[in-house]
């Protein structure tokens, strides 16, 4: 058993002290960063009630439910801010990507701390792949606030899309990375290979730039 | 039984290969229109469909004779439910109302819910999912109801159909072994003649009447049907139609490319 919250407080604090000397855009950042930490370990806190209560058990409430409650728990603070700040896209996606590393690193760092440090090899295929299916995933949920507001019709649909989307994502992850060998590899993969497809995607839809002297 | 996981296997695997080329070619289709909202929602249907695909895959290869627990995958079914209505809805201005229509929806689902209900226990999903049943439903009946797509006598025979189908399968509960597969038969003779019945209207609106909106409401229609039929079966009939959502998911493509390009 670790002492998640302890963590949580010794990573928090010095990111605090940076916000308060930090401004603008990195200070976003940052807040968002430490927004993202603090959804992890609420999401684990969420998980862990559903798993006593429904008496699923450790492992498959960590495959099936687990995905559910993270992507709803990182959906919360976007709405938030979408609903709230009205941000544009570009900040938007700034606040995305630092809640989505945010939560990323707590539960890696979490994660290690349970299971072991020595393999240095697999905490970094670990890390990079974790870290790119929570950004990957919050992306999702950031294309759908913005088809949601340029086309402003069935803005419910269009966000409950992106948020189905973004569990489903990180559901097959989980599944993937649940046993060991092929499997688990391709579970590694998958991150990257949906971010490079999202990155061309994002490319091919972006409106050309006009040639300016 | 692993004959039957098998084929499910082929079928979801071919299923996932046509879907990995669509959702590009809807990506250009979105880039052509210039951002047309039905190509978004499209290839938003068509996302959410991959990944609920993909998990099926992997959870069928990984674990063959278990049950899945309550999964992403059932958020996302219902959310294919919501975004196949939003195809339609984005095809209207100001959307056609219908009170008939309204209270037919949410009649036929609660039938359908509660025959779910019956099959598999799990009533809170049940529900949830009968929710955005009756959305895309009443969004089809509506739609087809407002651009009078379908004569009066294709109503009838088509309300008769989907009463007949709900009513064999509620009566397989009260009946013996031999008579509630004779019934179960009988069910699934009404299912597959409505497939028959929408493959007909699809082919008279789109060939000859060429309605490209009438086309695409009723290829949402055909892949609701065949979604019904999916949920009251198992086996071989489960695989069949689900063959045949492999041929209404392109046919779906179809029908939003054309609307799109007469927009």
């Amino acid at each position: 058993m670790i002492y998640s919250e302890n963590i949580l407080v010794c990573m928090v604090l010095p990111l605090i002290l940076a916000a308060v000397i930090l401004r603008d855009k990195t200070r976003n950042f940052v807040i968002c960063f430490i927004v993202g930490m603090i959804t992890s370990l609420l999401g684990a806190y969420v998980s862990g009630f559903i798993d006593v209560v429904s008496g699923y058990g450790n492992e498959t409430t960590a495959i099936y439910i687990s995905p559910v409650v993270e992507e709803i728990m990182k959906f919360l603070p976007l709405l938030f801010f979408y609903l709230l700040f009205e941000p544009t896209d570009e900040k938007l996606v700034h606040a995305a990507t630092g809640i989505g590393a945010g939560f990323a690193s707590f539960e890696n760092v979490c994660s290690m701390i349970s299971s072991g440090t020595e393999n240095l090899g697999f905490l970094l295929i670990r890390g990079l792949a974790v870290g790119v299916m929570h950004i990957v995933s919050v992306f999702a949920l950031v294309i759908g606030f913005a088809i949601a507001r340029k086309y402003k019709v069935s803005g419910f649909t269009t966000i409950l899309g992106a948020l189905s989307s973004s569990m489903l994502f990180h559901a097959a992850y989980n599944l993937l990375v649940s046993e060991p060998g092929v499997s688990s590899a391709i579970g590694f993969c998958l991150p990257v290979v949906t971010a490079v497809i999202l990155l061309a995607s994002y490319k091919r839809l972006r409106p050309e730039k006009k040639a300016t002297k | 039984m692993i004959t039957e996981v098998l084929v499910s296997i082929i079928l979801v695997s071919v299923w996932i290969i046509m879907l990995a080329t669509l959702i590009p070619l809807g990506i250009g289709l979105i880039r052509t229109s210039k951002g047309s909202i039905t190509a978004v929602f499209l290839v938003f249907y068509y996302t959410i469909m991959l990944f609920v695909l993909l998990f099926w895959l992997i959870y069928d290869i990984m674990l063959p004779d278990a049950r899945m627990p309550f999964a992403a995958n059932e958020i996302g079914e219902f959310t294919m439910f919501f975004m196949q209505a939003a195809i339609i809805n984005s095809l209207f201005e100001s959307r056609p109302e219908s009170k008939l229509m309204l209270v037919g929806s949410i009649f036929f689902t609660a039938v359908n819910v509660v025959l779910w209900w019956s099959w598999s226990g799990e009533w809170i999903q049940d529900i949830i999912t009968g929710v955005a049943f009756a959305w895309v439903m009443y969004s089809i009946a509506r739609a087809l109801w407002g651009t009078r797509t379908l004569s009066k006598r294709a109503w009838v025979t088509i309300s008769v159909m989907a009463l007949m189908c709900v009513l064999c399968q509620a009566l397989t509960f009260f009946v013996g072994e031999t008579a509630g597969a004779v019934l179960e038969t009988v069910g699934y003779g009404f299912v597959s003649a409505g497939i028959v019945f929408f493959a007909l209207q699809i082919y008279r609106t789109s060939v000859k009447e060429k309605s490209s909106r009438g086309f695409l409401i009723l290829v949402v229609a055909l892949t609701i049907w065949i979604i019904m039929g999916e949920y009251m079966s198992a086996g071989v009939w489960y695989n069949s139609f689900m063959g045949l959502r492999v041929v209404a998911t392109l046919l779906l493509f179809v029908a939003v490319r054309r609307v799109v390009r007469e927009a």
